[in-house]
């Protein structure tokens, strides 16, 4: 999903930062309408949304149940939906000596999301400033772009073993990776956005008697957000993907090492449960990124 | 003392494809605007009203000749030299109190000092009542009044206007032109107001500077002798309406000749 804005050259930037700025800021309801009226008329009642928002997930605990407890699938060692309920559970609120990972459900959700927190913090803050000064400099631009294209190939996942090796196991790593994720995505957001601002509201400014540094911050930075909060918003589902890779292989902690360890123990219900948090969790980011992005951004929501 | 001079002024766009020819957008202008003169700009489109007024307001370089304010070349824009956009193109994400703020802050006045300003002269353009709106609340009308505001606050003695209302109705276009005159009145500027439509530049300016296209250059200027102060009933003025008459000729004639030349 992010292949595809990863891989047009820098001149179709500014085109692509004009058309995510629009998906950015809208959530799937006021994309159906721009003003108050037509998206009351135009938007489905919440029963009903909420009716066909669960068919898939029913019709697939359905079909998961049935296949894993017939045994006919992955030599039947596939655990049962209710197997691996019963796994989350004991997980979150077990006691010790009901097994092994009883009762660290928190403790492994909060060392990813402290992981992913730092991790995303670290990358974002880097690609939004990197990507301004990309944006307003040509020098800047010409020196570092060549150099991230030429990284950005390189999947996280190729990272790992050279991360492992600089930052041993741990947090470190994690976080590393986590934020190299972040980065490139953030980064092309932040460098599309900002070129596509610039322009009209650049000279409003500088006639107003901004000086560069003035118009960079009051202006092409927030001109840039709604472009820069779609970037956010892609990267943070990526740093949730960073961070199970990086903790199943290089950590002894969190989501992605109960995922690995589940799996080297043949406790598959805990693989199960394990990939429900995870899933869970970038959701859960994800829709408090939107909240952020909806109540900051209000402006950009009209195509005016 | 003249304010504003331009002396042999030409800008020669470079083609943006490959073999593409430069558009030469402006040829051998010369202008020289009087402290204080209310100055219209008077021209068919594509005729170079916006890149000579990007010129004065620093946002453009000549390619040949000179631009000189207070006999100093203008180098880049500053907040002595108002510019009113065709497009309003206030900040979006600031209110309508924050946009007219935005100046005197760049300037390192606090919040509460400016605040008093800022509600004067959003009650100048009547947009008091909408002070901690977004522009994206406005109308049209109302967000080129915000722009109008925006530029006062800074007291500019020069302020540049490319046709500010061209994109607003009739009638809120009247109330537009008539708030204009009326803070011109007050406090004079120097102001060079680009605009096509004949009876504006008449209501509104001491001088017209006929401008004609390929290449744009400054075909003739017209002195507007009418009195002061002036309000719309001064169309249906004799001497209004002799002059819109020579006005029309010279543009239609010139018209012509360029369509007969292409
Ligand atoms: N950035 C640019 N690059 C190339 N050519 C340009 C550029 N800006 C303007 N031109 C050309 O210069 C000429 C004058 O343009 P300008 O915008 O000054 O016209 P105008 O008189 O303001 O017209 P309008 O009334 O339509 O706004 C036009 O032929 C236009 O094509
Ligand atoms: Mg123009």
């Amino acid at each position: 999903m992010t292949g595809m804005t990863q891989r047009r050259s820098a001149n179709s930037e500014a085109a692509i930062g004009n058309r995510t700025r629009a998906i950015a800021t809208m959530s799937p309801g006021e994309a159906r309408g721009q003003n108050k009226k037509l998206k009351r008329s135009g938007s489905m009642p919440w029963w009903q949304r909420f009716g066909l928002a669960v068919i898939l997930p029913v019709l697939f605990v359905i079909v998961w149940q049935y296949v894993a407890s017939t045994g006919s699938f992955g030599g039947g060692m596939l655990p049962t939906f209710t197997d691996s309920v019963e796994a989350l559970r004991v997980w979150m609120f077990g006691q010790a000596g009901d097994s092994y990972f009883a009762g660290g459900w928190l403790a492994s959700l909060g060392a990813s999301a402290l992981r992913v927190f730092s991790g995303f913090s670290i990358g974002a803050v880097l690609a939004i400033t990197l990507g301004l000064f990309s944006g307003v400099s040509q020098n800047v631009r010409g020196m570092v772009d060549p150099f991230i294209t030429i990284l950005r190939p390189i999947s996280v996942t190729a990272w790992v073993p050279m991360a492992l090796i600089i930052f041993g196991i741990g947090y470190a790593p994690a976080i590393f990776l986590t934020a190299l994720g972040t980065f490139f995505p953030v980064y092309v957001a932040t460098l599309a956005g900002v070129r596509y601002s610039e322009g009209s509201l650049v000279h409003a400014a500088r006639m107003l008697g901004a000086n560069k540094r003035q118009t960079l911050l009051r202006v092409t930075l927030p001109a840039t957000l709604p472009s820069i909060a779609t970037g956010m918003r892609v990267a943070a589902g990526i740093a949730w993907t960073c961070v199970v890779v990086a903790e199943m292989l290089g950590a002894k902690s969190g989501l992605g090492y109960t995922l690995i360890l589940a799996y080297n123990q043949f406790q598959f219900d805990y693989i199960a449960a394990a990939m429900a948090s995870i899933g869970a969790a970038g959701y859960l980011t994800d829709k408090l990124i939107e909240q952020l992005i909806q109540r900051r951004l209000r402006w950009a929501m009209t195509t005016s | 003392m003249p304010n504003i001079t331009v002396r042999g002024a030409e800008v020669k766009f470079p083609g943006t494809k490959k073999h593409s020819e430069p558009v030469l957008a402006l040829s051998d202008v010369n202008l020289s605007i009087p402290d204080q003169q209310f100055v219209c700009l008077l021209g068919p489109s594509g005729c170079g009203k916006s890149t000579l007024l990007n010129l004065i307001a620093g946002f453009l370089e000549p390619t040949d000749g000179e631009v000189l304010v207070d006999d100093e070349p203008v180098a880049g824009p500053g907040p002595e030299r108002g510019v009113v956009f065709q497009s309003a193109n206030v900040f979006p994400w600031l209110t309508c109190a924050q946009n007219v703020a935005f100046g005197p802050k760049l300037r390192g006045k606090s919040k509460a000092e400016v605040a008093e300003q800022v509600d004067h002269y959003l009650e100048r353009v009547g947009l008091l009542p909408f002070k901690d709106r977004l522009p994206m609340e406005l109308s049209g009308g109302m967000r080129q009044r915000l722009s109008l505001a925006r530029v006062l606050i800074n007291d500019p003695p020069i302020l540049l206007m490319d046709e500010p209302f061209g994109a607003l109705d009739a009638q809120t276009r009247i109330i537009m032109q008539e708030l204009l005159l009326e803070l011109w009145e007050r406090d004079r500027k120097t102001v060079i107001f680009v605009t096509h439509d004949i009876d504006e530049a008449l209501l509104l300016a001491d001088r017209v500077y006929v401008m004609s296209t390929r290449p744009g250059r400054i075909l003739d200027h017209v002195d507007v002798p009418l009195a002061r102060p002036r309000n719309y009933q001064v169309s249906n003025d004799k001497a209004f309406r002799d002059l819109r008459q020579s006005l029309f000729e010279q543009l239609h004639d010139d018209a012509a000749h360029s369509a007969n030349v292409a």
